[in-house]
């Protein structure tokens, strides 16, 4: 049996995975949406109310916070659809702001204090590596479809994009309402995991590790989060108590080195592809001494 | 019975700011034919292509396509209806596999589009060769093919092509118009803009001849390609 804090451990790494896909989504149409961080929040703290104050079962939790978390990530979007990929970036990060405040000023989710004992699941581990299998292989297909081709010709040149005939505004719209439901539901994760949940949790350093884990693994594959994800959030566990304090500190000199080093992150585009062709050549040659 | 026009164009004008880039241009392609636009650098051409496109809005003026007026439709409504283009300067997506800019030329198609994609290879071989590889790093030549076949990809009733000589060496020159000339034989009907008057009467049905944003004359391609104005302006005198 693992022990409960390795537990704890892998179930916030399913959370973040999921978070970091939501980033992706719109990264590949070339927008850096800092929303997936408010979309946590909401799908977190109706998670926590759903569990604990009308006692709804975890599946229908996780459904519940993702509608919401479509429903609040897709309102914004409308707005953000009609602006460039710099207004995005900025505005999406006010929405941070303003969730936090809200939540702050409404005392039926707790407000300053939280919600605190939110009921604890048996089998979250399962539950949650089963929603990183289900929003993986969505993630895959996705990518790997005619949408997906779409948001990246976007990122790649929006101008000929439209040219192929893809609207621009609604897939803008959709990458940011796909990303807002991946954000609700590792929000959901993340409280049912924590067990208690306060505002503070959903702030500017919680950005800062998402984009340094989106980065450090790589914004065009989504492979490159299995690899960030656990190194990521492991750090801080696995330092000195006495240089603890400086995680954000780390978290942003790794975020600016990988940036500079390895802008692409570990996992490139390409690697996959390559490690691919690496197998596809060994298997030849192991035919040919056969 | 009246010749079917897949294009009308009536009346058009397009601006930048106060500039007038286009004035008042009549213009009619008629299904399974090639037009060329001729002009020099600044005519208007590209303009011209983008004002049918909808991504420069005429000030006056209608388009119709296929008897639907598109003068007012969004781009992306407009190609969806079946006007597919090759930009100028062939607007690859660099970053992008040889073969997901050939499925983002299907993007609007209803059905399947293997067989286009087998049509396509088996004109272009080097495309199937080179099907996994970044658009970037073909060559020019190899580029405009693949830009060209982009564009044929959702089956377009009307294919308009920005300068497709442009920067090409001789012999891809003449395989690019003797592919568009093959797909007008299988019923497309294309709409191009050249510098290169020569070549592009050659191989086209029907010239207009823009100057300073207005059409100064059209005609039948080879009654244009020996006018004695056009030889002079165009085709270096004689
Ligand atoms: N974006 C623009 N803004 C202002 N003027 C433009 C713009 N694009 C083209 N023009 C002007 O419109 C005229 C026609 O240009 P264009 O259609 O590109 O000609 P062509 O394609 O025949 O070379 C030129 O005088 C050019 O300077
Ligand atoms: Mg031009």
């Amino acid at each position: 049996m693992l022990s409960s804090s390795m537990t704890l451990y892998l179930i916030f790494c399913c959370a973040f995975i999921i978070l970091v896909w939501g980033a992706l989504v719109p990264f590949r149409a070339g927008l850096l949406y800092n929303g997936t961080v408010y979309c946590m929040a909401v799908g977190g703290y109706f998670a926590a109310f759903a569990a604990k104050d009308l006692g709804w079962p975890f599946w229908l939790c996780i459904l519940g916070a993702a509608v919401v978390g479509a429903i609040l990530g897709f309102l914004p979007a409308l707005g953000f659809s009609r602006t460039s990929g710099i207004v995005t970036a900025v505005a999406s990060m006010a929405l941070i702001f303003i969730i936090q405040s809200v939540i702050r000023n409404l005392d039926f989710l707790g407000g300053t204090r939280g919600i605190r004992g939110i009921p604890k699941i048996e089998h979250l581990l399962l539950y949650s590596v089963i929603l990183v299998v289900v929003l993986g292989a969505f993630l895959y297909r996705l990518n790997h479809s005619k949408l997906g081709r779409a948001l990246e010709a976007i990122g790649t040149d929006p101008d000929m994009a439209t040219t192929l005939g893809i609207n621009v505004k609604v897939m803008t719209v959709f990458s940011l309402t796909i990303s807002s439901i991946f954000g609700a539901v590792s929000g959901a994760v993340y409280a049912f995991n924590m067990r208690t949940i306060y505002p503070e949790t959903f702030g500017f350093s919680l950005l800062l590790s998402v984009m340094t884990m989106l980065f450090v693994g790589g914004r065009y594959t989504q492979w490159g989060v299995f690899i960030s994800v656990p190194l990521l959030w492991g750090l801080p566990q696995w330092v000195p108590a006495s240089i603890n304090s400086f995680t954000q500190i780390i978290y942003g000199v790794i975020l600016v080195v990988i940036l500079m080093a390895r802008p692409e992150g570990i996992i490139t585009r390409e690697l996959p592809g390559r490690i691919q062709h690496l197998f596809a050549r060994s298997k030849e040659k192991g035919a040919g001494t056969v | 019975m009246e010749q079917t026009n897949v294009l009308k164009v009536e009346n058009l004008s397009v601006y930048y700011g106060p500039i007038c880039a286009v004035r008042k241009i009549d213009l009619e392609v008629n299904q399974g034919e090639i037009v060329a636009l001729i002009g020099s650098n600044g005519a208007g051409k590209s303009t011209l292509i983008n004002a049918i496109l909808g991504i420069q809005r005429a000030r006056g003026g209608t388009i119709t396509f296929l008897g639907q007026n598109i003068t007012r439709l969004k781009t992306e409504r407009i190609v969806a209806s079946g006007i597919s283009v090759v930009p100028e300067g062939r607007g690859m997506l660099a970053d992008m596999t040889v073969l997901e800019n050939l499925q983002l030329g299907a993007y609007h198609h209803k059905g399947d589009y293997g067989p286009m994609l087998e049509k396509v290879f088996s004109y272009f071989p080097i495309l199937s060769d080179r099907k996994t590889q970044k658009a970037g790093t073909l060559s020019g030549g190899e580029q405009q093919m693949l830009a060209i076949s982009r564009a044929l990809m959702g089956e377009p009733r009307l294919v308009l092509l920005d300068e497709p000589s442009l920067a090409l060496s001789p012999a891809y020159v003449d395989k690019i118009f003797q592919f568009l000339v093959e797909m007008k034989k299988q019923g497309l009907t294309i709409l191009l803009s050249e510098q290169n008057a020569r070549k592009a009467l050659q191989y086209a049905d029907r010239g207009y001849v823009l100057d300073l944003g207005v059409t100064v004359m059209n005609g039948p391609a080879q009654e244009l390609a020996v006018n004695p104005e056009v030889k002079r302006a165009y085709l270096g005198g004689e």
